[in-house]
């Protein structure tokens, strides 16, 4: 990462997108600390998947498809709480590899939150780096869900 | 009444509902949510209009691909089923008739709907439900008959001919509404190769009573209208 | 999820298409009247179609298509004398109803307008406005008729002062209570959803059962096949319909009417020209600049971070599913149950034009058209064990007061 973009982050982190093309097996990311901010989330599109990264409340990083897959609503503008991402359309929870957890406007009993998990890319930092494992990624249908 | 053999008519305890279903698990998983929700032993219900999927090789309580595939999905055009979960946490038993097409015209071919059919949205779905009892029957369960009178009545071969305390008389023929719930199609498939009169006004040629029947008295209350209209839909 | 085919066949407007075709059964709200201060005529772009609005010779509204530069943006008000009218092509006619301009874009008879509050009442009592969002008709129509949105979306995590509510939606205090609606909405965020198929729609009944052994009841209303009526205040209701531009933006129309005071208009008008840019009535907020977006706010004080104003956190929803929400993808719950019932009437509709049946639509039959009344759009408070007829009776009761003819017998 240059330096000067990562100024662009901390100045307005929901704004800038950070744009990877890179089909090695693992794709270097960011320099964590670009996470160390009070809402470490992030967009990203990697090889054209559109993704948010983000930092629960466990120092765990969710690499999880961008838009809501209750009616796509833009995740990165998400609440980060309660350890994972709550979408602010109707509060939908996600963990950190994207499975629902929670649907607090459906009806009570309801399990229709377990069918549900966003496409996912498996994430890890070494010596300062977040990586991603790009093999490793779950759920994308490989045609369509690139970035426009 | 002539038609009938008499006995075997009896009313039972039967509640119309409408309803929204989850989709996403398999059919049978999320009519049993249905009947476990509203406390029912069966129901016979109707879906119209619902976009459908079946995923191969995907486990029923799994994640469900978060792109719908023309491959696998398709439409029901109408459904209707009897409905009934054997025991508390299982899965349900369906059986009854369908209209539908898949996306994919090769498949389209196929003239039943997989057992691992599943509902690619919450559907809106219109039935009678009946609570658990001690009267057998094939398609619906043990459900519960009613000493007073009641709009709906089941003849089966089961019932037990001799209960004396089962009010028959308020069935007329003419004035009840007749599903065959015939239990040869009373498989984890739906068969639409052998449509029946099923949602049809009874026509007086059904046998001697080995047939499991449902009647409906048409006079009963407006609530029912819409669900008795929609399983006539089938065309 | 739905396929990608049936996706298209509910969204595109264009001529021809089957949702195009329906929609132009239908009176579309096509300008503000404020907007025809200036002189004629007035470039309209509606469903798809670039249009020009004036007065025929007989001092009738009619639109027709004009001539149109490849390089125009699809949101484009030119001076009226660059609007060059094109001759040969067909004129529709236009109305004018308590502020707005509506249009039927089609050679067949238009259907009557039904007795709607927002059409009979009187015209200090209704006042007009619009804005844009920059995406497909049909997701913005959604958001309207989906009761639990609210709870979550425009969750303002602590309650504002209600004195200052006026024209401002979820700001009042709910009926015979001091308790503020923006409060029954964050506490109780899992409504009961009863929706009902009626002759103008859908009627749509959220219930918030509260912990005191009372029930906040709110009516909404969907009116097909691009509106909703729903409350804004006591004394206030919202029409607003969701118009297509084209296949990916759309204006909102919406006509506030009151059933108590006169409408102060210009109030009301002077809180909306503060968000919006004439004379595209587009949002200051919008976006390029992410919606006002701000991670404290979100944290502390609403659960978008994008400010006080519904519209924007409404705006967001909808702009951030994408021109035209890929529904192919989408994952409905049960308490998406309205919408859902919505879009069975529209495929009925959509069908039944393909049949070439227009009797079947919604609101098409002139001799009963007229007794279609209200809708009744209003929230209550009732006994949790007795609600049902509570909204009725307070709807009955603000018709009785009124100063116009609101009467439902």
């Amino acid at each position: 990462m240059s330096g000067e973009k990562s100024v662009t982050l901390q100045k307005s982190p929901t704004l800038s997108e950070i744009i990877i093309n890179n089909e090695l097996p693992w794709v270097q990311l960011i320099e964590s600390q670009l996470l160390d901010i009070p809402r470490p989330v992030m967009p990203l599109v990697l090889n054209g998947k559109r993704l948010v990264l983000f930092r629960n409340d466990g120092g765990m990083l969710g690499l999880i498809g961008r838009n809501c897959p209750h009616r796509g609503a833009d995740l990165c503008y998400g609440r980060l709480e309660d350890n994972g991402l709550r979408c602010p359309f109707h509060g939908w929870h996600f963990n950190y590899i994207g499975q629902c957890l929670e649907q607090p406007a459906e009806p009570k009993g309801s399990q229709m939150y377990k069918a549900i998990k966003i496409p996912t890319i498996p994430v890890a930092e070494r010596a300062g780096i977040v990586w991603a494992h790009w093999k490793e990624r779950y759920g994308f249908d490989e045609a369509v869900n690139t970035a426009t | 009444m002539g038609c009938f053999n008499l006995v075997n008519i009896i009313p039972i305890e039967a509640k119309p509902f409408e309803d929204f279903v989850d989709g996403y698990f398999p059919l049978a998983v999320t009519l049993a949510h249905l009947l476990e929700r509203r406390r029912f032993e069966s129901a016979l219900m109707v879906i119209r209009v619902a976009p459908i999927m079946d995923i191969p090789n995907l486990e029923s309580m799994a994640p469900v691909p978060l792109h719908i595939n023309p491959r696998y999905s398709g439409q029901i055009d109408w459904l209707v089923a009897a409905v009934h979960r054997p025991q508390p946490r299982l899965s349900a038993v369906i059986s009854g008739w369908a209209q539908w097409h898949w996306n994919d015209i090769l498949r389209g071919k196929v003239s039943r709907l997989p057992y691992s059919l599943r509902l690619a949205e919450p559907a809106y779905v219109r039935g009678v439900g009946f609570y658990p009892g001690n009267l057998h029957t094939c398609s619906l369960g043990y459900v519960r008959p009613v000493n007073t009178s009641s709009s709906v009545a089941v003849s089966t071969p089961n019932a037990n001919p001799s209960d004396s305390s089962v009010n028959i008389e308020q069935f007329d023929t003419a004035e009840c509404l007749c599903w065959n719930l015939n239990q040869k199609h009373f498989l984890e498939w739906f068969d639409r190769t052998t449509v029946q009169p099923w949602g049809c006004p009874y026509t007086p040629n059904v046998n001697n009573g080995s047939t499991e029947l449902l009647l409906i008295e048409q006079r009963c209350a407006d609530t029912w209208d819409a669900f008795i209209s929609d399983t006539k839909a089938f065309t | 999820m739905i396929s990608q085919e049936l996706n298209d066949k509910i969204t595109r407007v264009g001529s021809g298409t089957p949702a195009g075709n329906l929609l132009r059964h239908y009176w579309q709200p096509a300008a503000l009247v404020e907007e025809l201060h200036a002189s004629l005529p007035v470039a309209v772009n509606l469903l798809g179609e670039r249009l020009a609005l004036f007065r025929n010779d007989l001092g009738h509204w009619v639109l027709t298509a004009r001539k149109t530069r490849s390089d125009e943006p699809i949101v484009y008000y030119p001076n009226a004398d660059q609007i060059q009218i094109l001759d040969d092509r067909p004129i529709y006619p236009a109305v004018e109803k308590n502020g707005v301009i509506f249009a039927y874009l089609n050679d067949s008879d238009p259907p009557d307008f039904p007795n709607f509050d927002c059409f009979r009442a009187d015209e200090s009592h209704v006042f007009a406005f619009k804005g844009l969002w920059e995406c497909n008709w049909l997701q913005a129509l959604e958001i309207g008729i989906d009761p639990a949105h609210a709870s979550f979306l425009h969750r303002f995590l602590s309650d504002e002062n209600a004195e200052d509510h006026y024209g401002k939606q979820f700001r009042d205090k709910v009926i015979q209570t001091n308790i503020p609606i923006t409060h029954v909405l964050r506490e109780y965020h899992c409504p009961e959803i009863d929706v009902e198929e009626t002759n103008y729609g859908l009627k749509i009944t959220a219930l918030r059962h509260m912990n005191n052994g009372t029930t906040h009841v709110r009516i909404t209303n969907q009116i097909f096949p691009e509106a909703i009526c729903i409350p804004l205040s006591q004394e206030m209701t919202i029409t607003q319909w969701h118009v297509p531009i084209d296949d990916e933006n759309c204006y909102w129309y919406a006509m506030f009417t009151s059933f108590g005071e006169p409408i102060n208009k210009q109030l009301m008008h002077a809180q909306r020209l503060k968000e919006h840019e004439l004379p595209t009535y587009a949002p200051k907020k919008n976006r390029l600049n992410n919606y006002g977006y701000d991670p404290l706010e979100q944290k502390t004080q609403t659960y978008t971070g994008m400010g006080m104003d519904i519209n924007v956190h409404d705006q967001w929803a909808v702009e951030g599913m994408g021109a035209i929400q890929d529904r192919t993808r989408e994952h409905l719950g049960r308490s998406d149950k309205a919408i859902i019932r919505y879009r069975r009437i529209l495929r009925k509709a959509i069908k039944a034009l393909e049949m070439g049946d227009r009797t079947a639509l919604p609101m098409h039959n002139n001799d009963q058209i007229k007794s279609i009344v209200g809708p009744l759009s209003n929230d209550t408070i009732a006994l949790t064990d007795d609600w049902s007829g509570v909204s009725h009776r307070a709807d009955l009761k603000r018709r009785a007061a009124c100063s116009w003819d609101a009467s439902i017998l």
